[in-house]
């Protein structure tokens, strides 16, 4: 709770510096860019803070979004002939369900097929990003409805994100299963000796990350109006388990903090938002991120050295 | 063969004169609890010294204090040669040849200062032809036997020169022909100089190997000396000690039964309600496997038939052992039982999550008053509900397991070593709450490896060995030594 707590607090810091000294930052479009910009990966660290929190890791994350995104425009350019709005509810559905089916088989493998996550993970990013290749034949999909721009225009995507971090806090704190996915991840075993089906808890924080990986591709696509194979949601999985550390949910899993996790998406949008305001290379980016992450971790193990001493 | 030869010239020099360890006057307490109370024993060369007492009676404290492992407080220790510590827990480093583990922290190199695995397959295969035992050094040690491992420690405390080894528990796991053959080279070792202190529960095994014996009971030596004892005689020396106070009176089973296992773990028993039932044995003989299958963690092997309340079961899982009022207390409290970083509350809402939820949502203040009412009921000793757990002592640690167990209120409650590291004032309180919950009617089936403590509860005890349900002690005859010859196979003449 204390480091969602500081996590928290270092994004009110960031935001009250930028907003002081740049008023191009202070711009309200610009301000709008970047929620925007952060909620489609964003999605997504919410899932993996369930993931995490349940001693588990998904790389396939990222992969997962351009997979179901091409099989969801597959599928919407295949019912062509119909209205608009059942295309779209076709598109909806296709990929909700190519995503909580991805994340069904990360879980099996976990679970059932007893191979580590990340290694598990490591597998179907590989597997994910190959089937959108081809099925895109390496390419992109474009669409072209008018319900679809404006269902995901403006703020849609900055709602879903605020509303999905309600619901998993939600979870998370008044649902027998996010306790489980808690107890589970601190100790498997103490958690199989008070009669909690380990298997069902972990395969539930696949399964949910999967369909958040396509709730992001479906947003995904209503701001691209296309999604391509190769590089839609490449590295997302990377961005999301960073602001799950930002947030301070401990990699060992057993403790989660959703709004940790929202608060670290925030800070990593506001620095390349901010670096690109001052002109930095966009090659430069990759760096500074890295040490706000690492940064993060020291000052989280100094705490957990304090407390131990 | 030549080194054998300067180990007896060396030994024909002190022998007689000097023992090879000495001990004095050792005391050592742990917060105010004393373990050991002026303990002296020594240990010459060309002898083996058997070292027994009960559970609790300071026999692994001594031993950690002779290695150095722990400080003692008092005392004196004169160690006279390189000691080895053969343990229970074999220290192999799986994955590893056997010759790279026998020399593993002191590496043979070549010139080169890369390793040099020749010479050490060689000094390996000599140390191994030296005990008579065929092992190859290039076998991974995963691939070896347990017996065949600890002829692997054997070695290695031989290849270090070591003249005194310490052996704890080394036949726990081996058979009665490789318990045999380890004897015969201890006997080996034995006229080579090589002195022993040797610690068993098999009061037989003692009786023909040791040359001497050394008794301790809480702490104290109460006998010791070169005198023969038959195990009968060990046995009534390990005990004897007023405890009728530490435990709560025993009261009546009722006449339903709760629990009854047919033709499993060869052999049957019937648990009654309001009885709590012990289950006796030497470390690892199926006593966690029994208390493990009957509450769904391991499927019954080899046929049989649990009945719970008269319904016949089958548990495929935990889960289902807790839908039919089973409670299991797992012994390695910090591993299984309790999370470090979670509050008591969360461990009592845990342990029931059905119970606390309502329109799936969990019922924060229910498991608030539930967890004070836990915290009273058990006298745990905590700032409150929201104390992480990581931060009480083991005793109250064990009490927030036990609350998270019996807050699914179940009918059949197996404890598996509640008492395990916990101290005494914590351990009597345990010991009321066990006898309370047998009082209101929950059938409590004890898994314990100290002997007393199962005395003190229990008007019936089972006693597992190898696996198998080897009979059970009824009150009348319910003694520690009954006890350990049904347990060892010695039987009362």
């Amino acid at each position: 709770m204390k480091k969602s707590l500081a996590a928290c607090l270092a994004l009110a810091v960031l935001l009250g510096l930028c907003l002081a000294a740049s008023a191009t930052f202070r711009n309200p479009a610009n301000l709008m860019n970047i929620a925007r910009q952060v909620s489609y990966s964003g999605i997504i660290a919410l899932g993996m803070t369930l993931v995490i929190a349940g001693g588990g890791i998904d790389l396939s994350a990222g992969s997962l979004v351009a997979c179901s995104g091409i099989f969801a425009l597959e599928a919407m350019r295949r019912c062509a002939s119909l209205p608009a709005g059942v295309q779209l509810a076709v598109m909806l559905a296709t990929a909700l369900l190519c995503g909580v089916a991805g994340g069904a088989v990360n879980g099996a493998l976990v679970n059932w097929g007893r191979i580590p996550p990340f290694i598990a993970t490591l597998g179907t990013l590989s597997i994910f990003r190959s089937l959108a290749v081809y099925q895109a034949d390496a390419g992109l999909i474009m669409v072209d409805n008018a319900w679809l721009d404006r269902l995901c225009g403006g703020w849609t995507p900055v709602v879903v994100l605020l509303v999905v971090a309600g619901a998993l806090a939600h979870l998370l704190r008044n649902t027998p299963l996010g306790w489980r996915i808690c107890a589970v991840g601190a100790s498997e075993r103490a958690a199989a000796y008070a009669a909690v089906s380990v298997r069902r808890v972990r395969f539930m924080t696949y399964a949910i990350i999967g369909g958040l990986c396509g709730a992001s591709a479906f947003l995904l696509a209503g701001r691209l109006s296309s999604i391509s194979s190769t590089g839609s949601g490449a590295n997302y999985e990377l961005d999301a388990i960073a602001a799950v550390i930002i947030g301070g949910t401990p990699m060992t899993g057993g403790r989660a903090s959703v709004w940790g996790t929202l608060a670290g998406v925030f800070i990593l949008g506001i620095i390349a938002n901010v670096l690109d305001l001052w002109s930095i290379s966009a090659n430069l980016q990759g760096t500074v991120k890295g040490l706000v992450i690492i940064l993060a971790v020291l000052i989280q193990f100094q705490k957990r050295r304090e407390r131990a001493g | 063969m030549r080194m054998t030869d300067v180990m007896a010239d060396e030994h024909g020099s002190i022998s007689g004169v000097c023992p090879l360890l000495a001990v004095e006057g050792l005391c050592k307490s742990y917060g105010g609890n004393r373990v050991l109370d002026g303990v002296s024993l020594t240990v010459r060369p060309g002898r083996i010294v058997g070292l027994i007492g009960e559970n609790g009676a300071g026999k692994s404290t001594l031993v950690k204090c002779i290695l150095g492992l722990v400080p003692a407080d008092a005392g004196r220790i004169d160690r006279r040669a390189t000691l080895a510590a053969i343990h229970q827990e074999l220290s192999i480093a799986g994955g590893l040849s056997v010759a790279a583990n026998l020399f593993l922290g002191r590496e043979r190199r070549t010139p080169l200062g890369t390793l040099d695995h020749r010479a050490m397959r060689r000094e390996a295969a000599a140390v191994f032809a030296r005990l008579a035992v065929e092992i190859d050094p290039g076998a991974e040690v995963d691939s070896l036997s347990v017996a065949q491992m600890q002829w692997v420690e054997i070695a290695r405390a031989l290849s270090i020169d070591a003249r005194l080894l310490i052996l704890d528990e080394p036949t726990a796991l081996l058979n009665r022909d490789e318990s045999e053959a380890l004897f015969a080279v201890l006997r080996g070792l034995r006229s080579r100089g090589h002195a022993m202190l040797f610690i068993s529960h098999k009061l037989d095994e003692v009786a023909a190997l040791c040359d001497e014996l050394v008794v301790l009971r809480d702490g104290v030596v109460v006998s010791a000396g070169a005198e023969r004892l038959a195990p009968r005689e060990m046995a009534r020396r390990m005990v004897g000690r007023e405890l009728a106070a530490l435990y709560p009176p025993r009261c009546a089973p009722r006449a339903e039964t709760a629990l009854r296992l047919e033709g499993g773990f060869g052999g049957s028993f019937d648990l009654r309600a309001g009885e709590i039932l012990g289950v006796a044995g030497l470390a690892g003989q199926g006593q966690a496997e029994l208390g493990e299958t009957l509450a769904g963690f391991r499927p019954l092997r080899g046929g049989g038939q649990i009945t719970v309340q008269g319904r016949p079961v089958r548990f495929r899982s935990p889960r289902m052992a807790r839908a039919a009022g089973i409670g299991y207390l797992a012994a390695d409290r910090l591993r299984d039982g309790i999370w470090r970083d979670f509050t008591v509350a969360e461990h009592v809402g845990l342990g029931d999550l059905p119970r606390y939820t309502r329109h799936g949502h969990l019922r924060h203040a229910a498991m608030r008053s539930a967890t004070e009412r836990f915290i009273d009921a058990f006298r745990i000793r905590c700032r409150g509900p929201a104390a992480p757990v990581g931060e009480l002592s083991g005793g109250n640690q064990q009490k927030v397991s036990m609350a998270k167990v019996l807050g699914a209120e179940p009918r059949v409650v197996i404890f598996n070593e509640p008492t395990q590291g916990v101290d005494v004032g914590a351990r009597q309180e345990i010991y009321i709450f066990i006898a309370g919950l047998a009082a209101r009617g929950v059938a409590v089936l004890l898994v314990s490896s100290d002997l007393q403590e199962l005395i003190g509860l229990c008007r019936r005890v089972l006693v597992m060995r190898a696996g198998r349900l080897a009979g059970c002690v009824g009150e009348e005859r319910l003694t520690e030594e009954s006890l350990i010859y049904l347990a060892t196979g010695v039987h009362a003449a």
